[in-house]
């Protein structure tokens, strides 16, 4: 899809970003002047504390990723929803709590409290620089979306401003946590996405306009709106060659080369004579305009619908309500279709209560955004975008996603490794919250425990409320008609901008300085591991705290640089999915340690370190041996990839277990290595 | 009553297990009772969108009770 930059937009962009940049940076001088302000986080307040847990968690992933995989595939970006905030429930209550009693705050911290052993404390830094750039690629990968529509600029550009921003911020502010950055960027996400929700159902929903693309016909129709005089004629169908052949398609081309492709919606009976000259059409049925986007093999160049891709000649946008439904109840066919009960002929709802909202979509048919790909005889590939219908009781249940479509299969369809591959990831999501290097830290930063008690509750609040409007955003930019079909990870910037340009700008400056915010407490993270823990274990001393602040700028750049590489590679991923992988890792490596190091006397740290490594190296492998790596990573069939299912969690965190119980055992005998 | 303002060691963990037999029992659903999930809530959203709700508003009463017991 094509974005005007317009002057308020980058306006808007460019003074919330520097605000941002101007606030982290004064506040990082103010810590470096008065040394102890941090230590003193009695002066932070709970609740802006607590808004700042929002801010920290609330990243582009959860932001972008789910409402991007709502307006996608319906109800199963909620599940994300669900699986990120259930997480804080494990954070706070199983293991907060007692680290506090530890008085530890890092994890490296807390699983080496008992041991002073290097080889612990390499095994945990180790792990939180793998998880810490798992996490970062989602995030580089967000902005990278974010800032084309913006500013008008590539990809890679934005993944290079938001890198070099944030390792400016890092080697120039210090290892300062900026609560307050966090603290109004939070609030002003969980704000400004309620007072969309609000324009939203103050807007109601829209039947989409029968005019604009994708225009449906049946065969009269057709034949007299588009073939009639002035239109395409018998003449300019294209005989399908290569790929195209068998499938729902006509191609019509005019004399300039343009296309204009029609899929049989409802295939009652469809035929072409090729046998006569020009060919005959004989034909029952539905025709719907799809949009047909060509790659070249070898230049890559992308022609759409026949023309090169220029701003003229782009991606449409869509997401629809094709069928408005009532808040009333569905009647269904025998084939289990659902007809929505829209016979009422109503066009719009006005505005309209969230609940209703929600009914409506479930009695209404939405516009499911689907695609094929046809080889062509040039060897060049030919996607074909339409869209299709869906009814809205389907929107809302599991089952939409690729992923998990298993869930909306009947029984006897299900393969039991699907299933357990949504297990995995729910498990993934429930365990990894506690487990990523930059959450528990949040834990301490009010120093009294009422407090920090307190500030968690507040951020469970805000996360949970944020989690809520998710659910609003995504469907109402699945029906906003403004969705990029190439990219979900702009629905609900894009959903602002139905809405005007300043929303839009606003919507995505925020974001972006999500994206900034948690990007730098990430790679501050992952460079005081190397720095704190790795530095010292390598050199075989403790180093001096002026070497350790050298060697965490150090990192600082490599880690920013090696993000930047990955945000750049992983372009196009849904960054929800993306945040996916990252909490299996940070799962199977982290919690078995966390939890044995908190509830068994029995544990050694030659557990601890089988357990760290077995889990981070097992979880990583199958990632990288999944079907979902196979086909968007190294482009190979699904079918070649070697592990059973895609999320390795239900495996790999009781393997982590398992690991710390048996070395434990064996080491207990052998050594008094235990904590006393 | 003083004994209920002094620290209770199973609070944090009798909560945790509450959530955790909501959470599995979505899972649950999700997986092996996908028609009860589709079914309406009163003739309005499916079972899904309902529990869904609930289990991020559970997830802050239970925050907030465990703010209380303390």
């Amino acid at each position: 899809m094509h974005y005007q930059p317009s002057a308020i937009a980058i306006a808007v962009f460019c003074f919330f970003t520097l605000g941002v940049l101007a606030l982290s940076f004064y506040l990082g001088r103010r810590a470096k002047s008065a040394a102890g302000y941090f230590a003193a986080h009695g002066q932070v307040p709970w609740f802006v504390n607590g808004v700042a847990f929002a801010g920290d968690y609330l990243s582009a992933a959860s932001f972008l990723g789910i409402c991007g995989m709502i307006a996608f595939y319906g109800y199963d970006g909620f599940l994300y929803s669900i699986g990120f905030l259930a997480g804080w429930v494990v954070a706070l209550f199983v293991i907060a709590e007692p680290i506090r009693k530890l008085g530890k705050y890092t994890f490296a911290d807390a699983v080496d409290a008992s041991f002073k052993s290097r080889g612990v404390r390499t095994a945990a830094a180790i792990s939180t620089l793998v998880v810490s750039l798992f996490y970062l690629i989602p995030q580089m990968t967000g902005a990278g979306s974010l800032v084309k529509p913006l500013l008008g600029l590539d990809n890679y550009l934005g993944v290079l401003i938001v890198g070099f921003v944030v390792i400016l911020i890092v080697v120039t502010a210090g290892m300062v946590s900026t609560t307050w950055v966090q603290f109004i960027k939070g609030a002003m996400l969980v704000i400004f996405c309620f007072i969309l929700v609000m324009m939203l159902l103050n807007r109601g929903l829209t039947k989409k306009d029968p005019a604009i693309f994708p225009r449906t016909f049946d065969e009269e129709e057709f034949a007299a709106k588009i073939l009639g005089p002035g239109g395409y004629d018998a003449a300019s169908i294209v005989a399908p060659t290569g790929g195209w052949i068998g499938k729902p398609y006509l191609r019509l081309r005019d004399k300039t080369g343009h296309e204009s492709v029609w899929r049989f919606a409802s295939m009652r009976r469809v035929a072409i004579d090729w046998t006569a000259r020009p060919p005959k059409i004989l034909w029952i049925g539905n025709f719907t305009e799809c949009q047909i986007v060509t790659k070249n093999k070898t230049t890559g160049a992308i022609t759409i619908d026949g023309k090169p891709h220029s701003p003229e000649n782009d991606y449409k946008p869509t997401g629809f309500v094709l069928d408005l439904g009532s808040t009333a109840g569905v009647e269904m066919e025998d084939g289990g279709v659902v007809i929505p009960p829209s016979q009422t002929a109503r066009n719009a709802t006005g505005p309209i209560g969230p609940v209703d909202f929600l009914t409506t979509i479930t009695n209404s048919a939405m516009s499911a955004v689907a695609k094929e790909e046809i080889k062509e005889t040039t060897g060049d590939t030919t996607t074909v975008y339409f869209i299709k219908s869906i009814a809205g009781e389907e929107v809302m249940s599991a089952g939409g996603s690729p992923n998990f479509k298993t869930l909306s299969q009947p029984k006897e369809k299900r393969s039991w490794k699907d299933q357990l591959n949504f297990i995995s990831l729910m498990l993934a999501l429930f365990c990894g919250t506690a487990s990523l290097p930059h959450i528990l830290i949040r834990y301490y930063t009010v120093k009294d425990a009422a407090a920090a008690r307190k500030s968690t509750v507040i951020g469970i609040l805000a996360i949970g409320a944020f989690y809520v409007l998710t659910l609003f955003l995504g469907l109402g930019a699945m029906a906003s008609g403004n969705l990029d079909i190439t990219d979900s990870n702009m629905a609900a910037p894009l959903l602002a901008r139905t809405f005007g340009e300043i929303w839009f700008a606003v919507i995505s400056a925020i974001a972006f300085t999500t994206v900034l915010g948690t990007v730098s407490g990430l790679i501050i993270a992952a460079s005081g591991a190397v720095a704190h823990d790795l530095g010292s274990a390598i050199m075989k001393r403790e180093i001096t705290d002026v070497e350790k602040v050298k060697l965490g700028k150090w990192a600082a750049v490599i880690v920013g640089c090696i993000a930047i590489g990955l945000g750049i590679l992983f372009k196009g991923f849904n960054v929800g999915f993306l945040v996916g992988w990252a909490f299996n890792v940070a799962a199977s490596a982290n919690l078995p340690a966390l939890i044995m190091i908190l509830y068994w006397k029995g544990v050694t740290k030659r557990g601890i370190m089988a357990g760290i490594l077995v889990g981070l190296i097992s979880s990583v492998i199958w990632i990288l041996l999944s079907s979902d790596a196979f086909t968007t990573l190294y482009k190979l069939p699904a079918s070649s990839a070697i592990a059973p299912f895609n999320q390795p969690a239900v495996i790999t965190i009781p393997l982590g277990f398992l690991t710390i119980i048996a070395v434990s055992l064996v080491t207990t005998r052998n050594s008094s290595s235990s904590p006393k | 009553m003083p004994e209920k303002t002094a620290q209770k060691p199973g609070t944090g963990l009798s909560l945790f297990f509450t959530y955790v037999i909501l959470y599995g029992g979505f899972i649950y659903g999700c997986v092996f009772r996908p028609d009860f999930m589709a079914t309406r809530v009163r003739d309005t959203v499916t079972v899904s969108v309902a529990y869904g709700m609930l289990l991020i508003v559970s997830a802050a009463v239970l925050a907030i009770l465990y703010l209380r017991r303390k």
